[in-house]
């Protein structure tokens, strides 16, 4: 009896000392994990810190002087007027430098709301991915490696992403009156913590300076750390080639010197442009995989793709483009910059860029947007760094510096350079390339700026960040959709240099001066 | 086994002595302060002058002066010398040395009993038969209408000796002077008579222990039985009896109105087998899970479904996938239990009856007990009911008939009000127009068409609902022995809804034993199952059909065919044929349910005061649902992209068909599995006789798992074998890829959740009169993320009570029989269940390949769930909860009032932060919500004589609910503002805001709406252009119940009143193409009508083809047109309160002389009524409420009852 009684205690006894079980206490969950390896990181970074699949920046190309409005062509198919007059109204406020572009209350269009616009929230949304892994890298595990690895890739994302914004949204570094200490910037956010306090503008020297930290620290870690294994992932050289791409931008005198510095430290671990002649099949007949196809181009330093070729938001599909000529297509200025065979000559063409660089209409051969595709010209149009911005950011250097100080080594190594790229780009198929040789500095620099025009037209925003940091003036002839024509200007040292800071960005943050306009 | 049964066999009598002096001990508390009170109560003075009286004669007369009982022998009293006494005003001692002084006899006094015995004899020394003489009394015990009552146990006090009654309520007992018998009886109050020798037969009448709602002296709180008269917090208890079930209404549905505090709103219409929506006192949380938790027998119920966050559009509103199909037909936590087999439902409201359940019942418990054994020989109970429901028609809806519709469509020709080409139809007035103006038809065969159309006057409701009759069918046993009880119970019904093809069935079984394996081990085992297969509909609603359709449309063709006819302004299926009854046979959908719970319940009592309760359950129940469309549905054709049969294997929609062949066939099963284990230590004494205390202190682990696959199929051939037919993997000449083959999701669901907690309570009262009680809990669980096992952050929750009306001074009042007053203070806390302090990552929930891992690098991706906000801390509400309960005359009125306050800080709300921080909204602790609310409960029997008693029953709630504060960004338009679903600072949840509408336009008809813009901002405000109506809950709940008896006859009525609370009335224009199309039906408003005409008219005139969503509405892109602001404007507001009878029904108990001779212990019949009328605002118009604001009214449902016990 008295047994029966202490089992039935003990029974109960041992009920409340091991239900307190800590392995039933243990975390679970389907299909969430706490990140804790240098693994999981990785992962995050590739989804949420690289520019994977993002449409960004199509706009930018608008802005500038490559891009020429025709209204919408007279006697074509209804359905194709509707999608004509669709991507006319899309772009009118911006062709036509509306300081009011990105208030959708101001205009009848929402163009923030347009696929690729708003690179205030596309960015920092980028810029809170790489600052979770700063912020998480020292609570997971891996070896020092792997960590210094990845925080070399976030800090470069991070500093390409804010140079990104601070050329938009932020007057040019040397402008002409622009103060770097007081001009205002974009805020610097570098921590992953969200809180409801207001971030204010940084100063034009402040984010600048933050990026150069960023990436000199990135090419460091990454130098010693990590080695990409392939053209997706970011390594040092990214971070040189980037490093120059931003004194290039910063435009003083005294940053010329490492533009070349940087530029040739890339450039003597990857010194190998793509020739384009090797595409051609036959008389105008080529691959039209493009030079950002890994397989086929040895130059891209790093690319990331976006599904902007089949964006139809302003210019119509690369794929398809079509019969007639858009609203929006490339100017006959650009157009007429590239050295033409005579067209009939099957054995040289000329400048073989024209050919390639450019989506065309099929029954008119007119060229309409940008197609340095990819491996797969369907899904994918790739931005990045190539070894030929190496060239040009170089060869720019050294001609500014030539303009100064008049040395022989910096005019020959400036002419080798953009030479050099050039004999890439010619039909060298039977001819061979005729080297240019200017020595007239203000010549060799205006020879200059043409070829980064030529070179890297409806790539990354270049032609617009060319523009403001050589103080240039635009004017855009604009024809709405009745073929009622007008002239839009963008003075010198425009307010617009800087543009208007998404109003769903102040809606939210109050603290956000916008740019004057 | 062999240890039960070990236990069993060794016991025995042994046994039966300890409960003996258990219940004596408990016998004591329970009369303890009766008895002092009695006490007090008896003469103490007694005046005797006697001269040489017998003894007998003194001790009589001292008898009835003091009233107590004296307990001799005769033959003892032969040797007692005669008495001359001469005392005033003595006590009771003194009197009674004076009487025995010179006698050879002594006393001895035992509460009530002098006990007269030979001088010297010890009182131990019990052996001598001669000096003590035994006795054997016997007697019948009745109730109180006469009838015999079997099965009574009949014990005496103090000792281990009990009889039971037989069948004709007789027993007999050997007594010995002084002993006290007990009657006793689960059913019945107990009793105690002082057995007497002078009386060896006797006669003893048993009330019926008095069943009502606030006559419940042991409230559960599914951990422990309290006192009433203890309980600090917040309940209120109904008995199941006091309910009215007829098989068809939801246990939620039934309490409607009985309980204060709890709020029962049903949002699913008609239809059979769907959920109800509960609220205990309001909302209190904005983001988290607002329904209570359900306990049944101690045990938390488990939802049969994982929560499932419902994905909402782009206006805020609830889009419903093929699953969501499903799911409304499952029902909640609860619904596997048979109504039946419930003994009594408690509801704890504030912080201090809940603190116990921690965290989980920040929105209130609901404790359900179920019905036990009764201690006696088997009685089995078995009951039938058989309902009828009255159809839905066209006589409680206010739509046009078809002449009326076709009035309105020649108007629309005959004004110009279309545009030839917007209003292109085959079908109707319109129809037969476009023939006629293209010459298909002459002008005769036009005005035959539409004389066709006028009188067709289709009658929808006839062809889709039906009268159904519903069966329930419960049979149980119950019965046992002191030692054992046990209830057995089956249940079966078929409920069949109004809507032709929606029903369900159920089977539910029940057992349950308890049994005391000795004296200090009790054990009870519960196991139930039960089995519910609905059938409801799959993207049809017959109600909303019916009530939408143009009468018009014919349903049969001349020859009697199915009418099919295509819905072009339809978008989802324009062009396709369509006929109801055919997309009834052909969609569906069905859910079946399978529970099986069991409950083991062990108590050991390890010395007087301290005992051990461990529960163990464990429950599984499996859901599996089904949702299908065959490929003869509209839903398909419009999916196949051709009618049904109509194309051959050559033709190009042949080809560019994604599913040539097969319907669609959906699944979704559901396993849960829960265990759960609760160990507690109760203590429980009384110091001194005054110092009452009690303690709880124990610990509870619970683990759920949920394992669930959902998936779709398309290529389902049900009538070819229920096989599959695999779909093209292209279409189109151009080989498209077919994104059917990836339009089929399948989801599989494993997960678990295991929470542990630790709870203890305690409580002080002293002399009855002063109660403090205090509990807390702490939880700990895996929930991902979470780490609460950092946080000890207790629950808990205090307060005291006052029982005046045992105060001395209440005792000359004597008309106040109970009166206490209450308050009590805690916190309840709630996590909303998707913030973490941790970073969390998750893989893509898309199948898209491209999300899934980069495509460029094939390195897997991971995305960012949860951003860590470190600062994140619980919800909490304050609950302060004050209360007084009293009754008066006997406690035939009893009242109780309560007025609490729960203030919710700390509320999550979504913050919008600046976009630099790349996220477009934080949670922050920002909101804040007050509730209050007074709630009144009364009973009162204002007639109760023999024959009749007239009892009334009133509960009242009044919750007043305001947003204080709030931070979180919600979808600004103004559909979430007319919806009740915009959350506004300073306005309570559910206020909605309408269109100021301004009157008609004269000139054309059109409604004037003033959208002029007040204070606020109107970029981000709607609210700035639009009217505050006030809210669309109920301010003020209340239910009032009557039961009338005379003599067999019981009838019960039950009501449910609510006041406050605005509504929409349903649309008046429903716009399609702008105009009212020609698949429409109108309703009957609209006769009124402005036209040219009739300029002056109350209603607006028919739109016409100008009116476009042309108006703009201030700050933003948002258009709209006048109509639609009409159907959501002023206007259209009506008072939502209403005063609803629920039910009606009458019952008969049959005569005693009938039921022996069936040999049946009770038999009764009855019939009852549910939702026979309804008094609501005259806004309605005369028009059923619920029809007036787009639901599916309430038809009545006439219910017959047996019940028979044998």
């Amino acid at each position: 009896m008295n047994t029966i009684y202490k089992s039935c205690v003990w029974l109960l006894l041992t009920g409340f000392l091991f239900t307190s079980c800590k392995k039933f206490l243990e975390q679970t969950s389907q299909d969430e994990i706490i990140p804790s390896t240098t693994d999981d990181l990785t992962q995050l970074l590739n989804a949420e810190g690289y520019p994977y699949n993002i449409v960004v920046d199509n706009y930018t190309d608008l802005l500038t002087d490559d891009v020429q409005c025709t209204g919408v062509p007279a006697g074509i198919s209804a359905s194709l007027a509707t999608t004509y007059t669709s991507m006319l109204n899309n772009g009118t406020s911006l062709f036509t430098f509306n300081p009011t572009m990105f208030d959708s209350t101001g205009t009848t269009i929402n163009v923030l709301g347009l696929s690729g616009v708003d690179s205030w929230k596309i960015y920092y949304g980028k810029i809170k991915g790489c600052n979770v892994v700063l912020d998480y890298i020292n609570k997971v595990s891996g070896n020092d490696q792997q960590k210094n690895a990845l925080r070399g890739q976030a800090l470069f994302l991070r500093a390409f992403y804010y140079l990104k914004l601070v050329t938009l949204y932020g007057q040019p570094y040397s402008g002409a009156g622009i103060d770097p200490a007081t001009s205002p910037g974009v805020p610097l956010i570098l921590s992953s913590e969200v809180s409801d306090s207001k971030p204010v503008r940084n100063t034009l020297a402040e984010v600048y300076s933050q990026i150069e930290k960023d990436l000199l620290q990135a090419a460091d870690l990454l130098k010693n750390n990590f080695k990409p294994a392939n053209t997706f992932r970011v390594g040092h050289i990214a971070a040189y080639a980037l490093l120059s791409r931003l004194y290039l931008y910063m435009g003083r005198d005294e940053d010329m010197d490492n533009v070349i510095t940087y530029a040739t430290n890339a450039l003597n671990e990857k010194p190998g442009l793509t020739s384009l002649a090797t595409f051609l099949l036959t008389y105008k007949s080529y691959d039209a995989s493009g030079i950002y196809d890994f397989t086929k181009s040895p130059e891209i330093v790093w690319e990331f793709g976006a599904n902007s070729v089949q964006t139809t938001t302003f210019f119509p599909s690369a794929a398809s483009p079509g019969n007639v000529i858009p609203p929006y297509s490339v100017s006959p200025e650009l157009a007429g910059l590239y050295e033409q065979g005579n067209g009939t000559d099957t054995t040289y063409i000329g400048d073989l860029r024209y050919m390639m660089y450019y989506a065309r209409t099929f029954s008119i051969v007119w060229p309409v947007r940008s197609f340095k595709i990819s491996q797969n010209k369907l899904t994918l149009e790739a931005k990045g760094i190539r070894v030929a911005e190496l060239y040009l950011n170089r060869a720019e250097a050294l001609i500014r510096r030539y303009k100064k100080n008049s040395s022989a080594a910096d005019l020959s190594q400036a002419l080798s350079d953009l030479n050099t790229l050039r004999a890439n780009r010619f039909d060298t198929r039977f001819k061979t390339y005729k080297p240019v040789n200017i020595t007239d500095a203000d010549a060799l620099f205006s020879f200059c700026k043409d070829e980064r025009r030529r070179e890297l037209s409806f790539e990354e925003n270049f032609r617009w960040v060319d523009i403001k940091r050589w103080g240039m003036a635009i004017t855009h002839h604009y024809v709405d959709a009745n073929g009622v024509a007008s002239d839009y200007t963008l003075s010198r040292g425009s307010n617009l240099y800087a543009l208007p800071i998404p109003y769903t960005a102040i809606n939210r943050n109050d603290q956000l001066t916008q740019n004057p306009r | 086994m062999g240890v039960v049964c070990a236990v069993k066999n060794k016991t025995g009598s042994k046994t039966f002595v300890q409960i003996q002096r258990c219940m004596r001990l408990l016998m004591f508390f329970m009369v303890a302060g009766c008895l002092q009170v009695a006490a007090r109560g008896l003469g103490q003075s007694i005046t005797l002058k006697e001269n040489n009286a017998s003894l007998e004669s003194v001790l009589n007369s001292i008898k009835k002066q003091s009233g107590y009982v004296f307990f001799y022998n005769y033959r003892l009293l032969e040797k007692s010398k005669p008495v001359t006494i001469q005392v005033t005003n003595a006590s009771i001692n003194e009197a009674l040395n004076a009487c025995f002084k010179d006698q050879p006899l002594s006393y001895s006094i035992d509460g009530r009993l002098i006990t007269v015995k030979l001088k010297d004899e010890k009182p131990n020394q019990a052996t001598d038969i001669g000096a003590t003489p035994r006795s054997v009394i016997s007697g019948v015990v009745k109730d109180s209408l006469g009838r015999p009552l079997p099965d009574i146990t009949v014990s005496i006090k103090g000792k281990g000796k009990s009889v039971r009654t037989d069948k004709d309520g007789r027993f007999s007992i050997q007594v010995e002077p002084g002993d006290v018998l007990v009657f006793s009886s689960v059913s019945f109050m107990p009793r105690q008579i002082i057995a007497t020798v002078d009386n060896p037969m006797i006669s003893v009448e048993l009330k019926p222990r008095i069943d009502k709602l606030d006559d419940v002296e042991v409230v559960p709180t599914g951990y422990q039985f309290l006192k009433k008269s203890q309980i600090v917090g917040a309940t209120s208890t109904i008995k199941a009896s006091e309910l009215y079930f007829n098989g068809i209404n939801t246990l939620e549905q039934s309490l409607q109105g009985k309980l204060t505090g709890v709020v029962i709103t049903n949002d699913n219409g008609g239809l059979v087998g769907v959920r109800q929506k509960t609220r205990v006192r309001g909302t209190s949380t904005l983001f988290g899970n607002q329904d209570p938790i359900w306990v049944v027998d101690g045990i938390i119920q488990q939802d049969p479904l994982p929560f499932k966050a419902s994905s909402l559009d782009a206006y805020g509103g609830i889009r419903k996938d093929n699953f969501d199909y499903i799911r409304d037909f499952v029902g909640n936590a609860i619904s596997w239990l048979n109504p039946q087999d419930i003994e009594d439902i408690t509801v704890l409201k504030d912080a201090a009856a809940t603190a116990i359940y921690g965290v989980r019942a920040g929105n209130g418990v609901i404790v359900i007990t179920t019905k036990k054994g009764r201690s006696g020989p088997a009685t089995v109970n078995y009951s039938v009911n058989g309902s009828v429901t009255e159809r839905v028609n066209y006589d409680k809806l206010n739509l046009m008939n078809s002449k009326d519709r076709i009035a309105v469509s020649r108007e629309i020709f005959d004004r110009g009000l279309t545009g030839s080409t917007s209003y292109n139809t085959k079908i109707g007035y319109a129809g037969a127009l476009n023939d006629y103006m293209s010459k298909n038809i002459d002008y005769d065969e036009f005005n035959r068409r539409v004389k066709a159309a006028e009188t067709v006057n289709t009658d929808w409701f006839g062809l889709l609902f039906q009268t159904p009759i519903t069966i329930n069918h419960n049979l149980s046993i119950g019965g046992g022995s002191n030692n054992t009880r046990y209830y057995a119970s089956l249940g079966y019904s078929d409920v069949k809804g109004t809507a032709m093809g929606n029903g369900s069935k159920s089977y539910t079984g029940n057992v349950s034993i308890t049994s005391n394996l000795s004296d200090k081990l009790n054990v009870t085992v519960r196991l139930s199952a039960s089995q519910k297969n609905t059938t409801g509909f799959f993207r049809q609603n017959p109600y909303a059909y019916a009530s939408s359709t143009s009468r018009a449309i014919p349903a049969y063709d001349a020859a009697g065919n199915r009418y099919f006819y295509a819905n072009t302004l339809n978008s989802s299926n324009s062009g396709f044929s369509f006929n109801m009854q055919n997309e009834l046979d052909n969609t569906g959908s069905t859910v079946k349910q399978l529970t099986a719970n069991t409950n083991i319940q062990l108590n050991y009592r390890l010395s007087k005061d301290i005992s051990l309760e461990t529960l163990f359950s464990y429950s599984i129940s499996s859901a599996n649902g089904v949702s299908y469309a065959t490929d003869k549905s509209n839903y398909i054709d419009s999916i196949r992209g051709y009618d049904y049969g109509t194309v051959s294997n050559t033709d190009a929609a042949y080809i560019n068909s994604r599913l040539p062949f097969g319907g669609e066939y959906n699944q979704d099963n559901n396993q849960s599995a829960a265990v759960n284990w609760r160990n507690g230590i109760n203590f429980a004494k009384v110091f001194n006789k005054k110092h009452a205390v009690t303690a709880l202190l124990g610990e509870e682990i619970n683990s759920t798992r949920n394992n669930g696959f959902t998936e779709t199929t398309y290529g389902w051939l049900r009538d070819r074998g229920n096989t599959f037919a695999n779909l093209p993997l292209t279409y189109t000449s151009n080989n498209t890829a077919n994104n059917l083959l990836t339009a089929m999701p399948h989801t599989l669901i494993d997960n678990v959740v295991n929470n542990m907690g630790a709870y203890v309570t305690g409580g002080y009262t002293y002399d009855n009169r002063y109660v403090l009680s205090m509990s807390a809990r702490t939880d700990y669980s895996n929930r991902f993320g979470q780490d609460t096992r950092q946080h000890f952050n207790p629950v808990w929750a205090g307060g005291i009570r006052w029982n005046v009306y045992n105060e001395k001074w209440m005792e000359r009042i004597d008309w106040v029989s109970n009166l206490s007053i209450k308050a009590s203070f805690g916190y309840q806390r709630n996590l909303a269940s998707n913030f973490s302090p941790y970073l969390i990552a998750r893989p893509s929930l898309s199948a898209t390949t491209a999300s899934i891992f980069d495509q460029n690098t094939a390195e897997y991706l991971l995305y960012i769930s949860n951003l860590p906000y470190t600062n994140l801390r619980w919800e909490k509400n304050t609950t302060i909860n004050l209360g007084a309960s009293m009754g008066l005359f006997k406690n035939r009125v009893q009242a109780s009032v309560e007025y609490y306050q729960k203030i919710g800080k700390d509320i999550i709300t979504y913050l919008s932060v600046p976009e630099e921080y790349g996220v477009p909204t934080m949670p922050v602790n920002g909101g804040s919500m007050n509730n209050r609310g007074i709630e009144l409960g009364a009973s009162f029997v204002p007639v109760r004589t023999k024959d009749f008693t007239w009892s009334v029953g009133f509960t009242m709630s009044k919750n007043f609910n305001e947003i204080i504060k709030t931070a979180n960004s919600q979808s600004l338009t103004w559909k979430t503002a007319t919806s009740g679903g915009l959350y506004h600072e300073g306005y309570p949840v559910s206020a909605f805001w309408a269109f100021d509408y301004q009157g008609i336009n004269a000139a054309n008809g059109y409604p004037m709406i003033n959208l002029a813009i007040k204070g606020s901002d109107s970029l981000t405000d709607p609210t700035s252009y639009m009217k505050y109506m006030g809210k669309m809950d109920p301010d003020l709940a209340s239910g009032i119940s009557m039961m009338f008896r005379y003599k067999k006859f019981t009838m019960s009525t039950s009501f449910y009143m609510q006041l406050g609370g605005k509504k929409f009335l349903s649309p008046a224009y429903k716009l399609n193409a702008y105009l009212p199309s020609e698949f429409d039906n109108l309703s009957r408003e609209l006769l009124g009508r402005w036209t040219p005409a009739n300029t002056t008219a109350s209603f607006p005139g028919l739109p016409d083809k100008n009116v476009g969503n042309t108006v703009r509405l201030p700050g933003g892109n948002t258009y709209t047109n006048p109509y639609e602001m009409y159907n959501n404007s002023s206007a259209r507001v009506v008072s939502a309160s209403t005063l609803r009878c629920n039910s009606i029904n009458i019952s008969y108990t049959l005569p005693a002389r009938f039921i022996t001779r069936a040999r049946l212990k009770n038999a009764t019949v009855g019939a009852g009524v549910t939702s026979p009328f309804a008094i609501v605002s005259k806004d309605f118009r005369g028009i059923d409420a619920e029809v007036a604001t787009g639901g599916q009214p309430r038809t009545r449902t006439y219910t017959l009852n047996i019940s028979t016990s044998f």
